[in-house]
């Protein structure tokens, strides 16, 4: 229950970020007659005929936010990282980067639901690209030509210098340090890596953008993560400072084995009855989309996955409550006909059987 | 004020060396790179006296990397005279207080934003801490390096007033216009516990209003006037003037405060009350 309360605190860290010049509006966006703008018309061009990606984004990323390696088979991270994600699970995530307020790093582009990372405003000029983030971290993309050194001295942001293919911007980037994680589970990386990020703006309202990263001493293949980018119209970016909240880390205490204390056997027939696919009823205030859990039986054992991040063991604690979803709690309601609920610390979260 | 007081004057210099020396060593990247579109003398070096360059809507381009100079982030005030400078009795009390306990609520050692101004001028001379102008129509952006995290600013130059109503920063809302050659940056809504500077410990209150004017005198220098109007902790506005050049074929470099792990080997001695 404590390492409950406590994977949940982490996440509750993240209070709503309430934007100012709300009513402001955007200069220079297509409208529709109503004054809505309008975000399916074509993408805008600057002077020089490029795509013009500048704007304020939110980002979608549910699924590789958490688990940036949710496509890769278990055999394609190498065994001292498969171990290191295990070890920062266990310990509660107490390293995270939002818990030491420490910069994200490589994770900015697909960390869409991380406090200060929500948001990306995108500032477009010929030679330079400026990506901010809302934790005040910023982002330069050289396009004046110059190539990434062969030995960067190691930073948090890491160096990127960007070209375009046709209208696509297509960023490389290294000289990463080796102290951030690529996701909220913990997936590390070295100081090897490298990154291509391939940003295509569809029309005025959204922005694709693929994510490679090679990274051979801890993955045995480059992988491709695809991102959505949603324009934030009409709105701005807020300062957030990770040093204001008090992270108590002190506070932290146990492992989140110590779940397993409290697990009590339940009865296959009953489990078997929760099986199915859970739509959230009133959808996540961060989140673009509602969010799905789909629970199977696996070997006698309840195992939840919510938004495809990846498939986790519930630890039952009675017939009905669960912990183990990725620090959250699972509640099922009336045999799982009456939905379930995710339970955080900020509440609970209502989802309706599918 | 703005006289300092000699102990403090030691004391400061530790706590802004170790704002410093805080930052792990950083090689240079990209720090000799020349720079494409820049005037050159035929050794190839920047032309740091040519013309300003315009952008083309025929605004002066103050886009660049630029190097405030030296002693404005120990005490703004520095160049004032006697008068020019007029503090509430609370604000003179607390000034007295920020020079006298080694800088231990200085919120920038806690790994806080600067704040507005400070945040303009936290290198100088040989301790390069530079700030780079990323010049729009409609916005300019203001990247910091500082001495502890970087940090940006974002200066709306579409027109827009303040919002009626402001959630306090540490960064404030900045609005932007050109008056002739000069861009006049407008910033409110500060959260009041930003220090105005490092030394002297001037505070700043939710009521503050921040005017600095940028003027590129020529390729190689800006001139930053800042006027502070602050009636929350000062009798009257007040206005320095940080002269500021452009560090070429250079650029920002990273730095970030890695949680206060410093802030334990800060403080040397105990702090005694003042008699």
């Amino acid at each position: 229950m404590k390492a409950f309360l406590i994977a949940l605190t982490a996440v509750a860290l993240s209070a709503p970020v309430s934007a100012q010049w709300l009513d402001q509006p955007t200069a220079g966006l297509p409208r529709t007659p109503d004054g809505k703008p309008n975000l399916s018309a074509p993408a805008p061009r600057t002077p020089d005929g490029k795509p013009d990606l500048s704007g304020l984004w939110t980002k979608i990323s549910p699924k590789y936010s958490r688990n940036i390696a949710a496509d890769l088979k278990a055999e394609e991270i190498l065994p001292w990282a498969r171990a290191l994600v295990e070890q920062r699970r266990e310990d509660l995530g107490k390293e995270y980067m939002n818990v030491r307020c420490v910069p994200l790093g490589p994770g900015y582009t697909t960390a869409a639901d991380s406090t200060g990372a929500e948001m990306m405003k995108i500032v477009q000029t010929p030679g330079l690209i400026i990506v901010l983030n809302p934790d005040l971290t910023y982002r330069q993309i050289f396009l004046d030509g110059r190539a990434l050194e062969a030995a960067p001295n190691p930073t948090w942001m890491g160096y990127s210098v960007g070209r375009w293919d046709g209208d696509t911007l297509v960023v490389e980037s290294a000289g990463f340090n080796d102290r951030t994680w690529l996701d909220h589970d913990g997936h590390p990386h070295t100081e090897g890596l490298r990154m291509t990020e391939r940003y295509h703006r569809r029309d005025v309202g959204t922005l694709d953008v693929e994510v490679t990263f090679s990274d051979p001493k801890a993955y045995s293949k480059p992988w491709t993560v695809a991102v959505r980018a949603e324009l934030a119209a009409d709105t701005e970016l807020i300062e957030w400072v990770c040093n204001e909240s008090p992270h108590g880390v002190e506070h932290w205490v146990g492992k989140a084995s110590d779940e397993r204390r409290d697990e009590v056997q339940v009865a296959p027939a009953i489990l078997s009855k929760y099986v199915g696919t859970y739509e959230e009823q009133q959808p996540y205030w961060r989140a673009a989309a509602a969010r799905v859990v789909r629970i199977t039986v696996v070997d006698g054992k309840l195992v939840a996955n919510m938004d495809d991040r990846g498939d986790v063991p519930l630890i039952a604690t009675s017939e009905t409550s669960f912990t183990g979803l990725y620090g959250l709690g699972v509640e099922f309601i009336e045999g799982g006909a009456g939905g379930l609920l995710v339970k955080h610390v900020s509440g609970n979260y209502r989802f309706g059987r599918k | 004020m703005p006289a300092q007081h000699p102990r403090f004057a030691r004391r400061a210099l530790i706590a802004i060396v170790v704002l410093f020396l805080a930052m792990p060593a950083l090689h240079a990247q990209w720090l000799n790179y020349k720079v494409p579109g820049v005037p050159r003398a035929p050794d190839g070096r920047v032309d740091l006296a040519a013309p300003v360059p315009r952008s083309p809507d025929g605004k002066p381009d103050l886009s660049g990397t630029w190097n405030s100079a030296q002693g404005y982030f120990t005490n703004l005030a520095r160049d004032l005279k006697p008068g020019d400078l007029l503090m509430l009795p609370w604000a003179e009390t607390r000034v007295k207080e920020n020079q006298s306990n080694d800088h231990k609520n200085d919120p920038m050692v806690a790994c806080m934003p600067p704040g507005v101004p400070r945040v303009d001028f936290t290198g100088g001379g040989a301790m390069l801490h530079p700030f780079k102008i990323v010049q729009t129509p409609t916005l300019v952006v203001l990247l910091y390096e500082t001495s502890t995290n970087q940090t940006f600013r974002q200066v709306f130059m579409d027109g827009r007033a303040f919002p009626e109503e402001m959630q306090p920063t540490w960064l404030g809302y900045s609005i932007g216009r050109w008056e002739g050659d000069t861009l006049v940056v407008n910033t409110a809504g500060f959260n009041g516990r930003a220090w105005v500077d490092t030394g002297a410990g001037h505070p700043q209150t939710e009521a503050a209003k921040v005017t600095e004017r940028f003027t590129r005198r020529d390729f190689g220098h800006l001139d930053l006037e800042i006027t502070i109007d602050d009636p929350g902790a000062y009798l009257k506005p007040w206005t320095a003037i940080v002269p500021a050049s452009l560090l070429a074929d250079s650029d920002l470099i990273e730095t970030f405060c890695d949680n206060e792990r410093d802030l334990g080997r800060m403080f040397r001695t105990p702090v005694t009350p003042k008699p």
